[in-house]
């Protein structure tokens, strides 16, 4: 199989190969996790009002097929660590728990994290888009512009630790599949308990599988590949709003691997929304608010950049990796998303959106 | 330059550039002339698309004569200064280039038609959202982006093959060459006049009538400064006045792609507005949240802004930076695009906000952007 892929690569190497392999893995995600509502968001928060439910069986079950599949690679050595750029360079634990909170209140108050907005705003979703395109500027800012500085001060605060990014040389050899295997255990329990049924399981396990694959081909890639091509998981904050600065000022780019991935997961959401009936047009009304979603969103944007990764990115992409820092900034994820779950929405229903009943936090929602 | 004019502006003009240099003195007049448009602006609610939709529903009143008043002031005082020689018009790059006719024409129906649909044009959404207006932010935040993407981005292709349809030669874009001496002057004063009838006779208060005037006579003084700095400075420095989509995208570009701002006279302009309007909107007490609701709609403001994004960029400017500032100008393409702006404005506010879209379409329910049926006067008192 994977000489397969490796011949195929050799014979058809360009540079654009990337973007197709990131616009085929996109498709895949984006059409499963509009199939499945997969959801971080509603995860935290089913798990937080103590009604862990359908949405946080699926993201642990996801959570799970990543460490299993992407562990069980590298141990075979179909995906070689050394390529991997965030194994090797030093992170940064203030940005991952600073990054990790904002993200999380952001998601929270965007109903939503950069993924779920993606998809939302394919099937008609006009609060997911606008949100989206605040998270992509504001994403753009914090990395070249005006809140650059703001972004290294935070980076800063701590020490650069080579080693929060290099757990997996630290740990004994089979604990990252055994990792897996467990969360994958757990999660199967969950199915039972939330009454998951069989063909909705094995999406979840799908989108686990996918940035295991992506580390995956990418890593076969760069082995034969004369073009530059960095080993890259999924992820959705960077590519995102590196695609919309492309769109606004230098479009012969070649959007790469993180941009085909981008577009893949729009098409692919829009795709089975339309076949599944699910296009519906959705805008701000009074219940949903609207500066509710724009702070969110600027704090998606920054605390994704912090973070150098969003919900998928950090948390299943480079999670799977068991990359230290992505975990740390995954737990501060869920502990900023049940804080401001706490503050904001304590009344009203996880589907926060769908409900009628106006927020306890009318000041803020407007 | 006349004796006067050398005498009154060499010394100061000069002396402060070579102290602060060009980039400086630009972002300075910028800041400046914005904040004074922003309080000025705010304060009248001046505003195209109210004396549109005021003046195609049969029933021009206050916010016609506002418009009237600010354009008439701004053509009559940039006249007179062009007149003396204070504002030397051959340093003025749209005077002297080629435009295009067909994006005049084409970007100035766009526009109109957007502004309507967004509830306000490109420099009112700026002004509304320093006073709270969180769907004024986000249409303003959309008009830019998109203006940005037809400048350079994915648009710009498009943007382009339009433009190139009918050019027009730079010495034939001024509307001067075919007046008499003073012809200007004289239509600036005409202008004012009718504006003055209008403004008795629709008891504008005095205030309001005050600050419309002085919108429109800060529109003359950017052009008025922003020529003597480049008359005075060693740099080339491009003469421009008051305009919006253009100077929001580089501020946007410019908060995006590069930790520090080179300083100019838009980068001023864009904040310089925004808290113009703040402090006018806090000290008089308008500051007042605002939302999209079900009854505002959201698709139509999304609409109207993609379209006044992209329409500005081909028509060389806003209702302010084209209307106002190029007509204050004689610009004949700022004239034309002007021109269209009211049309289409006019054409779809029947469609959808008045009987249009029922008498088209008699057995359907109007669409989701005809949401959020307005009157005349949709802002807050």
């Amino acid at each position: 199989m994977a000489n397969t892929m490796i011949h195929f690569f050799e014979t058809y190497d360009s540079p654009w190969l990337t973007l197709w392999l990131g616009l085929a893995i996109g498709l895949l995600f984006g059409g499963f996790a509009q199939r499945t509502g997969f959801c971080m968001r509603s995860a935290t928060i089913e798990v937080w009002r103590g009604r862990p439910g359908t949405r946080f069986a699926l993201w642990l079950t996801a959570l799970g097929a990543a460490i299993l599949l992407t562990q069980s690679s590298i141990l075979s050595g179909l995906i070689s660590t050394a390529d991997i750029r965030k194994l090797h360079t030093s992170g940064s634990l203030a940005g991952a728990i600073i990054g990790g909170l904002l993200f999380g209140a952001g998601m929270v108050m965007a109903r939503g994290c950069v993924s779920r907005l993606l998809v939302l705003s394919a099937t008609g979703n006009l609060r997911a888009l606008l949100t989206l395109l605040v998270v992509a500027v504001v994403v753009q800012a914090a990395l070249y512009g005006g809140l650059s500085s703001l972004r290294v001060a935070v980076i800063e605060l701590t020490p650069a630790a080579p080693l929060t990014n290099q757990t997996s040389a630290l740990l004994p050899t089979y604990l990252g599949v055994s990792a897996g295997v467990l969360t994958l255990a757990i999660a199967l329990l969950a199915w039972r308990r939330y009454g998951i049924s069989f063909r909705l399981g094995m999406a979840a396990i799908t989108i686990g599988a996918l940035p295991a694959l992506a580390w995956l081909l990418t890593s076969l890639y760069a082995t034969v590949s004369f073009n530059m091509a960095p080993v890259e998981g999924i992820s959705l904050a960077g590519p995102a709003s590196r695609l919309f600065g492309q769109l606004m000022s230098d479009t012969t780019a070649n959007p790469g691997f993180g941009g085909g991935v981008v577009i893949g997961v729009w098409l692919g959401a829009f795709l089975t929304a339309c076949i599944g009936g699910q296009l519906q047009w959705q805008s701000f009304s009074r219940e949903s608010g609207t500066l509710r979603y724009l702070l969110g969103a600027v704090l998606l944007g920054l605390g994704a950049t912090l973070v150098t990764g969003c919900s998928i990115g950090a948390g299943l992409s480079d999670g799977s990796l068991l990359l230290a820092n992505a975990w740390i900034a995954v737990v501060c994820m869920w502990l900023g998303a049940g804080a401001t779950d706490w503050l904001m929405d304590r009344e009203t229903t996880v589907d926060a959106c769908e409900n009628n009943r106006i927020n306890t936090a009318e000041l803020v929602g407007l | 330059m006349t004796a006067w004019g050398e005498s009154v502006m060499d010394i100061d003009v000069a002396a402060l550039i070579n102290d602060i240099g060009a980039g400086k003195t630009s972002l300075v007049i910028g800041v400046g002339v914005g904040l004074l448009f922003g309080v000025f602006a705010q304060q009248s609610r001046f505003c195209l698309r109210a004396a549109c939709v005021e003046f195609w529903r049969g029933a021009p009143r206050e916010k016609f004569s506002i418009w009237l008043l600010t354009f008439g002031t701004a053509l009559l005082a940039t006249q007179a200064l062009v007149e003396t020689g204070l504002i030397e018009i051959g340093s003025i790059r749209q005077l002297n280039n080629a435009g295009s006719l067909s994006g005049a024409i084409v970007g100035g129906l766009l526009f109109g038609s957007g502004m309507v649909l967004a509830r306000g044009c490109a420099s009112r959404l700026l002004i509304l959202s320093a006073t709270g207006n969180m769907r004024a932010l986000v249409a303003g935040l959309l008009v830019t982006i998109v203006a940005q993407a037809s400048l350079r981005g994915g648009l710009a292709p498009l943007r382009e093959a339009i433009s190139s349809w009918w050019l027009v030669e730079g010495h034939l874009r001024g509307l001067a060459r075919l007046l008499p001496p003073y012809g200007g002057v004289v239509m600036g004063g005409a202008f004012l006049l009718l504006a003055m009838v209008f403004v008795r006779r629709f008891q504008v208060s005095g205030w309001v009538a005050t600050t419309a005037a002085l919108t429109g006579g800060t529109v003359s003084l950017a052009w008025l400064l922003n020529s003597q700095h480049a008359a005075n400075a060693f740099d080339i420095v491009a003469v421009q006045s008051v305009s919006f989509t253009g100077p929001a995208a580089d501020t946007l570009m410019g908060l995006i792609n590069s930790p520090s701002l080179p300083p100019s006279f838009e980068i001023g302009l864009v904040p310089g507005v925004f808290i113009g309007s703040l402090l006018a909107a806090v000290a008089t007490r308008q500051f007042q949240w605002q939302a999209f609701t079900e009854s505002t709609g959201t698709t139509r403001y999304l609409i109207g802004a993609t379209m006044m994004g992209f329409g500005a960029m081909l028509a060389g400017g806003c209702a302010v930076g084209a209307g106002i500032s190029g007509g204050s100008l004689l610009l004949g393409t700022a004239w034309i695009a002007l021109f269209c702006m009211w049309l289409s404005a006019g054409a779809t506010d029947w469609m959808v906000e008045r009987e249009g879209y029922r008498r088209w379409w008699p057995e359907r329910d109007p669409p989701a952007i005809a949401l959020g049926r307005n009157p005349v006067q949709p802002e807050r008192t």
